[in-house]
């Protein structure tokens, strides 16, 4: 866990020297230093630099939104996952991040000021209309929930695509590119309310991972167990729709990190949500910040879809996922 | 195969009836020829116009041939004449159906309207339609033979003599007194989200040339390159344009551009030289290009003697 630990801030250390304009290692050691002593003792230092500009204002924020969104898609796809037993549920497949891209479409268009209310709000509805269709067939069927998903994400996807249809040309543009997921550079205040509610759902689920592993072992069991099966569900529902709807109301839809690293984390740490939680969160932070890495710097100084990279590599890995499910699924 | 696809042609404009000319141009869907030798000889002058570009409406009407324009596309407004005008849809899409009944005897269109089939639809019903290289070309020389094929075309080769020749004393006006300038190291926004520089291989970046300025993207690759904020920083221009600044929500003002991260340290946000300029003459390949020119000249160097 350490070690994930000094691997993520590593890599966000080498993402933060890379890009359109090369800084050494040193030197990004150095300003960060530099900021953290200025701003604890000294006011009046004005010596700015461009390699400190983009550190401080453009590199540093996005490696951390990176590194917040990468937190938590990957924790939610975790949760689904033990959640409802299915290998292969997260925040895309199962719609609710459909919906929170609808809620922000809906705020995009009419100018509303609340886009990630709007997009948590979007992600909660959808997340217990799949959840509740699934559910009508008694127990939870894996197959039915995927279906039920399915068909929602269809849904929504037509409905963003009638509202972009009746938008105006230069917002249709605007929310197309939303669409494909990028990592933003946001302000300060934003983004230490957005560490807040990550880091806080995460404790949140953390502090209940025991719960989350009764629940893996099937819903009678837990029961069984003594564990208030529905009211820690709806529980479950707030919290990864509060962390989807963070991710994609500021970044768009970034698929496959909820899906692939969750797997990862298991395949490497085993299924014990005390431990699968902290390292798909730490592993998600990574990813997502490689990831948006390689977005910045491939066609530097043109920037790339960061959902398009994710999707390009996570597709393939999917791909084998499905093979090797098919022997333990069917 | 190719004799089917004729007694269909004819069928088809059999069916349309009379009002239609059938003009039929065969061969390469791009036809470079169309714009060097147009294809009149057998017609007399056009009278009914649909013009499916803004640009090329402008044109008509600066060499005194806008009276046989009948129908404009959705995104045209100048001259103002031309807002009382029937609209035959947007620039992606022209509505094919409204450009029919309107039984034009002469399309103009633009090299972009090959991309999703509407040239071919229009001649497939046999209309006469002229594809010119208007959003397409990258120098004033580009649009000159715009300018000239179309006078050809409408019968006023004199007058579009003329346009160009004004054309050229504007530019060469503006060139004299840049004569001895250097030029000035600029960043010319086309697009705010995602952020899209103006390049050097375009016609905006063109203007931007002769205008005495230094773009800083001049060397990117792509009509209209993605940047970043990055970039921007470490070329830090001096002058900072903003074509249609803040008229819609993806056209930053001078006003949200200080409110990106990382902008306020820019040079020109810190001296005040972020300028908005004028879309129309900028972004839109016509005889008002050479007004861009001159007005981003006076911008990027305020203390020449302007009169």
């Amino acid at each position: 866990m350490f070690g994930l630990l000094c691997i993520m801030g590593l890599t966000a250390l080498m993402a933060m020297c890379m890009g359109t304009v090369r800084i050494s290692v040193g030197e990004v050691i150095e300003i960060l230093w530099q900021e953290i002593v200025t701003s604890l003792w000294v006011n009046d230092v004005e010596a700015i630099n461009t390699n400190k500009i983009i550190i401080l204002e453009l590199r540093g924020p996005r490696v951390l939104m990176a590194m917040l969104v990468g937190m938590a898609l990957a924790v939610a796809g975790a949760s689904f996952q033990s959640m409802l037993r299915n290998p292969l549920a997260d925040p895309y497949l199962l719609g609710i991040a459909s919906g929170a891209a609808c809620g922000a479409v809906i705020a995009l268009m009419l100018g509303w000021p609340f886009l990630p209310l709007a997009a948590f709000v979007g992600a909660l509805l959808s997340a217990v209309i799949v959840v509740s269709i699934a559910h009508r067939s008694g127990n939870m069927h894996p197959h039915t929930l995927v279906l039920a998903g399915v068909v929602v994400n269809a849904f929504l996807a037509s409905i963003i695509a009638v509202l972009i249809a009746f938008s105006s040309a230069d917002a249709t543009q605007g929310i197309v590119f939303w669409l494909m997921g990028n990592v933003s550079t946001q302000k300060l205040a934003i983004l230490s309310t957005i560490t807040i509610c990550v880091l806080g759902s995460i404790t949140l689920l953390f502090w209940k991972a025991r719960n989350l592993d009764l629940l893996a072992q099937g819903e009678p069991v837990a029961k069984q167990l003594g564990l208030e099966v529905e009211s820690y569900k709806w529980f479950l529902l707030a919290i990864t729709s509060l962390l989807t709807g963070i991710a994609v109301a500021y970044n768009g839809l970034i698929g496959f990190v909820g899906l692939i690293v969750p797997h990862i984390g298991r395949f490497l740490f085993g299924s014990d949500n005390r431990f699968l939680i902290p390292v798909t969160a730490l592993l998600g932070a990574i990813v997502m910040i490689v990831a948006d890495t390689a977005a910045r710097t491939i066609i530097a100084p043109s920037e790339l879809p960061v959902g398009a990279i994710t999707a390009l590599a996570g597709g393939p890995f999917f791909l084998l996922l499905l093979r090797r499910a098919r022997h333990s699924f069917t | 195969m190719l004799v089917t696809q004729w007694t269909l042609v004819a069928l088809i404009s059999l069916v349309i009836g009379g009002g239609v000319m059938t003009e039929w141009e065969r061969g390469s869907p791009f036809p470079k020829a169309a714009i060097a030798t147009p294809l009149i000889t057998r017609d007399s002058t056009p009278t009914r116009v649909v013009s499916l570009l803004p640009s090329l409406t402008e044109i008509m009407f600066a060499i005194n041939e806008g009276h046989r324009v009948i129908a404009v596309s959705a995104f045209d407004d100048f001259p103002p004449e031309v807002t009382t005008l029937p609209r035959v849809g947007g620039l992606i899409h022209p509505n094919l159906e409204s450009i029919v009944a309107l039984e034009p005897d002469l399309i103009v269109a633009d090299q972009s309207h090959f991309v999703n089939g509407a040239v071919s639809r229009l001649r497939e019903l046999g209309l006469r339609i002229e594809v010119f290289s208007v959003t397409t070309a990258t120098t004033f020389e580009d649009l000159y033979q715009v300018i000239g094929s179309l006078g050809h075309i409408l019968g006023a080769t004199e007058k579009a003599k003329n346009v160009i020749q004004t054309m050229q004393r504007s530019i060469a006006k503006t060139r004299q007194q840049l004569i001895e300038v250097t030029p000035v190291t600029l960043y010319c926004e086309l697009w705010a989200n995602p952020i899209i520089a103006t390049s050097g291989g375009s016609f905006e970046g063109h203007l931007l040339d002769l205008a005495g300025g230094d773009n800083i993207a001049a060397s990117l690759a792509g009509r209209s390159p993605r940047i970043s904020t990055e970039f921007v920083l470490q070329q830090d221009p001096s002058v900072i344009l903003l074509p249609g600044g803040g008229i819609i929500p993806s056209l930053a003002s001078p006003k949200t551009i200080a409110t990106r991260p990382g902008w306020k340290h820019l040079q020109a946000l810190k001296q005040g030289r972020v300028y908005t300029i004028n879309h129309a003459h900028f972004a839109r390949h016509g005889p008002r290009s050479v007004l861009a020119v001159e007005e981003i000249a006076r911008l990027l160097h305020p203390d020449l003697a302007w009169d």
